[in-house]
């Protein structure tokens, strides 16, 4: 088995393939959706558009954006509005390295620049509003994990797992055909398993940093927003893990599932029908395991 | 977690229809081999000797054939791929000459006198085209070289998909055009024609279906017209106490409907593959083709193949061991190939993968009978061969 | 069987085989179509050998795909 570690997307990467080209191709794949989709890189597809903000011939995207973005449309859609890809915009209101929780009208004015539903979207166009960005932080670990399983098997990799920062993707089973055996993070030791599953195919996904948080007395306000209100939910999980046919759809499920906290978000876990694991922060494990 | 067995939600659905148009998940059914790949391979193919007493002749040996193959196919630029296939063989041995009636009037074997010596070079150049709907248009010349046979040919295959991806449809045509210039003819065999030749076309349809994620099916049928001399200048037939040239009718339509079925079993490791092939052709001949290989997985490196394949023909119109008397269109073959015959083909191949190397292994053993026909055969022909393929090969992914 | 009966019971099979519909497969779903012995001709070199001496040594010709040529075999 030929093992790649490398660093991309914001976090340790690991591949995973009983061919080495395979191995090649797949790093190659997800390298280069980080270099297209990047918010930091300048000269990246990502930033090309957001620089298009505002003007008004807007921009044309090549044919992967534009499939990327019909997917965004559709997940926004399919979630109430929970995910949208404009929301990254509010992390220049919440403060989460110093702790700083916004004021009411900082957030609210910070809404107006959030909403896939402004933006003017006919393919190959696209027309963002002034002030606002996409960022495709939310999908494009998992559509990458994805991508890099297909460029491994194109390439004759038969047996293997890709593995980006605890998106995982499976290549093909074990050798002996056996499935791998993967752990689920513990939210409150990302170091830690807090159960350990069999993925034979598909791809499993986690959302969820108990560190990342702010406390205010009794309040704990997460990392994820909810690009509706501009407010972390307030019952909030602490993690959540889900297993799909695919990385992308997984990580969907899991990201959807923070914003709508609790109350909402396992039932748009129960109704989607994917098995999950989620931690609440009284870390209580709720599995959503439909009957075999 | 367990399984999801779950009927999917609504909300799924879509973000998995939404999901399918992402390029990642974009699998054609005609997608281009990325990988440069160059393969060998070496085989004898040893037919048996006869037995003493099915011959009439002193010769008992049959023939001897050593081939070596040469395969090199190779992505070319985005959308274009080619391959060049290359065989050479090098025959010695005798060959069937003609059957007569011995005294109790059983047919026995006359085999050609003077061993037969004959090399023949195939090349075959194929170059694809590959589109984004997943089209591939494939056109590929070849030729087929020996002292006293060339043969040209031209072939042109399209191949397409539905956009769902499950079915896939192919169309194809090729022509060849063959000149036989039989050695000794006019000197030592003044019946022998010293030039012929033939033409042949044929027409391709088939379409091929993923029954499930284990399974797919093809099913083709293609049909093809012989025009020319399409006797055997080396055979003879006893007619009536008079030995003539084999003589058989200058043109032949024939069809061959094909179905192939491959099956993946994932808990063992292996997949099945079962072909069936019943060809028909108006000499009357009509064929039932079976196969069935077990390509067994035995950890990652080594796949080890057994088959098992059966062959059942009926003979041509103008076929006999031997003739009682004339007959009235002057056609006249004692070919065993032409003549009703069963023969099963049993087959062990391995493979051993090692990083980008792989070695290849395999073992036929043919026999044929009119024991093994499907109807019952009166007279077998006592030409009928029996021989043995060993082959061993060596292919390298760059 | 004329080869006119046979052309029919082919394309009223092929009919049959294209109307059943099954539900068309997700990417992610075929990994098992991809297997390398999952191809219709795993080893090309052996399979056109094969077909060679099978071309040679009996009277049937034909397959599922075109291409190659005649030899002074037949």
């Amino acid at each position: 088995m030929e093992v790649v570690d490398f660093h991309a997307m914001g976090c340790p990467c690991r591949i995973t393939v009983d061919v080495p080209a395979a191995a090649e191709a797949a790093r190659a794949v997800v390298e280069r959706l980080e270099l297209r989709y990047s918010r930091y890189q300048a000269d990246s597809e990502l930033s090309r558009i957001n620089r298009s903000a505002g003007t008004p011939e807007g921009c044309v995207v090549d044919a992967e954006t534009a499939e990327l973005l019909n997917f965004a449309s559709a997940a926004h859609a399919q979630s109430g509005g929970r995910f949208d890809i404009t929301s990254g915009v509010l992390r220049g209101v919440w403060d989460f390295r110093n702790g700083v929780v916004p004021d009411h009208d900082q957030v609210h004015a910070c809404l107006e620049r959030v909403g896939w539903q402004r933006v003017r979207w006919e393919a190959p166009g696209l027309w963002l509003p002034r002030g606002m960005e996409l960022d495709f932080g939310g999908f494009v670990k998992e559509y990458a994990a994805d991508a890099a399983v297909a460029a491994a098997r194109a390439a004759g990799g038969r047996h293997g797992l890709v593995d980006l920062g605890g998106d995982l993707a499976v290549i093909g089973p074990n050798p002996d055909g056996s499935p791998w055996r993967v752990g689920i993070r513990d939210p409150f030791a990302p170091d830690r398993a807090i159960a350990t599953i069999d993925l034979a195919s598909g791809g499993l996904a986690s959302s969820g940093n108990y560190e990342r948080c702010i406390r205010v007395g009794g309040r704990v306000y997460g990392h994820v927003l909810d690009p509706r209100t501009g407010w972390p939910p307030e019952d909030g999980y602490a993690g959540v893990s889900a297993r799909a046919d695919s990385c992308l759809l997984a990580g969907i499920a899991t990201t959807v599932a923070m914003v709508g906290g609790e109350t909402e978000g396992q039932a748009w876990l129960d109704e989607l029908g994917l098995p999950y694991v989620a931690v609440t922060r009284e870390r209580r494990v709720i599995m959503g395991a439909p009957p075999a | 977690m367990s399984d999801s067995k779950h009927p999917a939600g609504k909300a799924l659905q879509a973000l998995t229809a939404a999901a399918m148009s992402l390029p990642a998940y974009q699998v054609a059914a005609a997608t281009r081999d990325d990988t440069t790949r160059v393969s060998v391979r070496t085989a004898l193919y040893d037919e048996a000797s006869l037995d003493d007493d099915q011959v009439a002749s002193a010769t008992t040996e049959r023939y001897d054939i050593e081939i070596g193959q040469f395969r090199a196919s190779t992505p070319l630029g985005e959308r274009f791929s080619v391959a060049l296939d290359v065989a050479y063989e090098t025959m010695s041995g005798a060959s069937p000459w003609f059957v007569q009636p011995d005294a109790d009037g059983r047919p026995v074997q006359v085999m050609s006198g003077a061993t037969i010596d004959d090399a023949r070079t195939d090349v075959l150049l194929s170059v694809s085209r590959y589109s984004d709907s997943g089209r591939r248009v494939s056109v590929s010349v070849g030729q087929s070289t020996e002292d006293d046979y060339e043969s040209q040919n031209l072939g042109v295959e399209v191949e397409w998909e539905d956009a769902d991806k499950m079915t896939a449809y192919t169309v194809g045509g090729g022509y060849s055009t063959d000149t036989i210039t039989p050695t000794d003819a006019q000197t030592r065999f003044p019946s022998r024609p010293d030039e012929e030749d033939k033409q042949s076309l044929t027409l391709l349809g088939g379409v091929s279906r993923i029954l499930d994620a284990k399974t797919v099916i093809q099913t083709a049928l293609s049909v093809s017209y012989l025009d020319g001399y399409l006797s055997d200048p080396y055979k003879l037939v006893f007619v009536d106490d008079d030995i003539r040239q084999d003589t058989r009718p200058d043109g032949r339509w024939t069809g061959a409907w094909t179905t192939r079925l491959r099956r993946r079993f994932v808990g063992v490791g292996a997949t099945a593959h079962l072909d069936y092939r019943l060809y028909g052709d108006d000499w009357e001949v009509v064929s039932h083709t079976l196969s069935l290989s077990w390509y067994q997985d035995i950890g990652d490196r080594i796949t080890v193949t057994p088959s098992l394949r059966y062959y059942s023909q009926s003979q041509a119109f103008f076929y006999r061991p031997f003739f009682r008397s004339t007959r009235g269109d002057n056609l006249y073959s004692s070919d065993y190939r032409l003549s009703p015959y069963g023969a099963v083909t049993l087959g062990l191949a391995g493979e051993y993968r090692f990083e980008k190397l792989s070695l290849t292994g395999s073992i036929e053993q043919y026999e044929s009978s009119g024991d093994y026909a499907l109807g019952s055969v009166v007279t077998e022909n006592p030409g009928l061969v029996d021989f043995t393929l060993v082959a061993v090969g060596l292919k390298y992914a760059f | 069987m004329s080869p006119l009966i046979r052309g029919l019971v082919a394309i009223v099979l092929l009919g049959a085989l294209s109307a059943c519909s099954t539900t068309p497969l997700k990417p992610w779903e075929r990994g098992n179509l991809a297997e390398p012995t999952m191809a219709w001709d795993p080893d090309p070199l052996a399979s056109q050998l094969d077909s060679h001496v099978y071309f040679s040594k009996e009277a049937s010709t034909g397959g599922a795909s075109v291409g190659g040529g005649g030899c002074g075999c037949n």
